[in-house]
């Protein structure tokens, strides 16, 4: 199950988007697109909620591994045990941006 | 560094939401412009970080699922945070991404109930830790039957009463205020959760070190169902068990331990869901073997039922099912409700009988319980099964033959030579028959000690042979995914006292077991008339 995650999150954050009428190249670059920004939300959001000089350290970090998805997500755990449920949050904000974009 | 629901709601900014495609550029402020996009490196994420966004998945999936049609409530009971202790009791079991809101509700009830004075942080601790990495989709079956009974008397009355003004407004928010509709909504949710499917827990004896009697509520096996509280008043001989306790004594020390059942069986449930999955790719290959489909047959309608319930509740596993399943299977829990002491076999073939042709149900079910079967076997050391092993012997021949019959594809999937048809040619089981007689007759015919009557000639069987005892045995002691071998010809042709034709005896060998320890065990309780 684990080795299409990214497809299935894509997929349940697309759900009751009409996608009949797009082509094949515009269906996967709209899932790329979404994927991606999902990851820079959840970035973006981490960064938010670690306050004071935490903050400053999470970023040089990061600054350090961007390149690598897996060293970026791990850092972030490293400062939020519960990366979990941020990533759940994300999803639920962006799924709401989504629906009101896309007319669900 | 800690960050829980709160604090993770109060550092939301709705203004700096970033819009769709900028988020970006909102990193190019702390110098992450340049981040590398995730669909480029899709494919080299380790399992872990994958595990991560799975487990995110998954209860982000759970919430969605809460109300079909809606969006998830994140958004919205977040803003709805306040934090005076009796106002965040609710909100705080709400806004609790992990739970559904019948869970929460169950829970909420169970506390008040009980009277724990909790404020919103130790209900929130304790939600987070029965409900960490476990099947949500069961968690309805959190609570003991002391606190099913409650939730079914006061369901009624949930949007009404004092204490549950919050979850009123809750309710009401998302039935666009309509009272009647929020009320209609939880009525009809208790009444399915408790009415078909009672919670799984077990009332049980225990003596403490002194020898006093004390009694325990534990969460009953995964699927063999509940044994509820109800059931053991009503059961015949349970009294002797409990011996003369005060029954409002048993209820409360029922209800006392309620928590501590749910808690066990919330990580029970979180295991066995996971091999569950596993489980499924494994056994996705359709294969059917016909000593499950006794098992099936004979195990209780409810159970099966419940098990296609939970089945049916993972969204994963739903979509192995066709929609015409689908259907059948919520029919089956919500309309046509079998009896308490009904089998499996028996309710299929009632609503066959009436019409309800579903052929393909064998197979889905079958699959579903022989992987819930393995992995009850595995978590239990193999030292319970799920269907007494006397079940089999006990069901209706004619049944067993008539279901059997009615599914080709299940026979012909089994790999297993179809005897029990080429036994039916021979003699035709009575009305009413159970299997263990009808091979007993069998034997009989085989022996030459069948009356044209279709009667047992008693005496002349028991000059001839042993074999009542033999059958019996085998029915008894013989493990479900050896049953097999009663329906292979050796059994019927199987005499200890039998002189083959080269010169030897027969024995148990001659059966064509393999299992030396069941061997064993046949020879040690056979015993040979002098």
């Amino acid at each position: 199950m684990n080795e299409n995650v990214f497809d299935n999150l894509v997929d349940e954050l697309l759900v009751g988007v009409d996608l009949d009428g797009m082509s094949a190249k515009a269906k996967g670059k709209l899932f790329e697109e979404v994927m991606d920004n999902l990851y820079y939300r959840i970035i973006l959001k981490s960064i938010e909620l670690v306050d004071g000089s935490k903050k400053d350290n999470l970023i040089s970090d990061l600054q350090n591994v961007k390149d690598d998805a897996n060293a970026v997500i791990s850092i972030l755990q490293e400062y939020i045990p519960n990366m979990e449920d941020v990533i759940v949050q994300v999803m639920g904000e962006y799924k709401e941006e989504l629906n009101k974009k896309y007319g669900v | 560094m800690s960050l829980d629901f709160i604090n993770i709601n109060n550092t939301l900014d709705a203004k700096n939401k970033p819009e769709d495609g900028s988020a970006l550029k909102e990193l190019k402020r702390y110098g992450l412009d340049k981040v590398e996009s995730l669909s480029k490196q899709a494919g080299k994420i380790g399992g872990k970080i994958k595990g991560l966004f799975s487990g995110a998945l998954s209860v982000f999936k759970k919430k969605t699922e809460l109300i079909p049609g809606t969006v998830p409530e994140l958004v919205d009971v977040d803003n709805r945070i306040e934090q005076e202790d009796d106002k965040v009791l609710v909100d705080d079991i709400v806004v609790c991404s992990e739970m559904d809101l019948y869970t929460k509700l169950d829970y909420l009830l169970y506390k008040l109930k009980k009277g724990d004075n909790l404020n919103g942080e130790d209900i929130r601790e304790k939600i987070t830790k029965l409900t960490r990495g476990t099947d949500f989709s069961s968690n309805e079956l959190l609570d003991g039957q002391e606190v099913a009974r409650e939730i079914k008397k006061k369901s009624v009355d949930l949007v009404e009463d004092g204490f549950k003004i919050r979850t009123e407004n809750y309710l009401l928010d998302k039935f666009n205020g309509s009272k009647k509709e929020a009320k209609k909504f939880v009525e009809d949710r208790f009444k399915n959760t408790y009415e078909h499917n009672p919670p799984h827990f077990k009332l049980i004896e225990k003596k403490d070190e002194k020898g006093e009697l004390s009694l325990e509520l534990i969460s009953d096996d995964f699927i063999t169902g509940a044994s509820t509280f109800s059931d053991l008043e009503e059961k015949k001989g349970v009294d002797m068990e409990i011996g003369d306790i005060d029954k409002d004594v048993i209820k409360e020390k029922q209800f006392l331990n309620a928590e501590k059942a749910s808690e066990s069986l919330a990580v029970d449930r979180g295991t066995l869901t996971e091999q569950l999955v596993s489980a499924m790719e494994v056994d996705s290959n359709g294969k059917v073997d016909q000593a499950d489909w006794y098992e099936v047959g004979g195990m209780s309608a409810n159970e099966a039922l419940e098990m296609l319930r939970q089945v049916l509740n993972r969204r994963v596993e739903r979509e192995r099912f066709g929609k015409k399943t689908k259907k059948w299977i919520e029919d089956s829990i919500n309309i046509f409700k079998p009896a308490s002491d009904e089998t499996f076999a028996e309710y299929i073939e009632r609503r066959f009988m009436k019409g309800d042709r579903l052929p393909s149900i064998y197979n889905d079910v079958i699959n579903v319980v022989k992987i819930f079967n393995k992995i009850q076997n595995r978590n239990n050391n193999n030292e319970k099964e799920i269907v007494d092993r006397q079940m089999i012997g006990e069901m209706p021949a004619e049944k067993v033959f008539d279901i059997l019959s009615l599914n080709k594809k299940v026979a012909e999937s089994s790999g297993i030579k179809f005897i029990l048809l080429d036994c039916r040619r021979k003699i035709n089981p009575i009305k009413g028959e159970s299997l263990k007689k009808y091979f007993y007759r069998l034997t009989a015919y085989n022996r030459g000690c069948l009356r044209k009557d279709g009667t047992v000639d008693e005496e002349k069987l028991r000059n001839n042979s042993d074999f009542e005892s033999t059958v019996q045995l085998l029915i008894d002691i013989i493990p479900p995914m050896n049953r097999r071998i009663l329906f292979k010809d050796d059994v019927e042709h199987y005499n200890p006292h039998k002189t083959k034709s080269n010169g030897s005896k027969s024995s148990v060998h001659d059966l064509g077991l393999r299992n030396k320890g069941l061997i064993k065990k046949i020879n040690k309780q056979y015993t040979r008339p002098s």
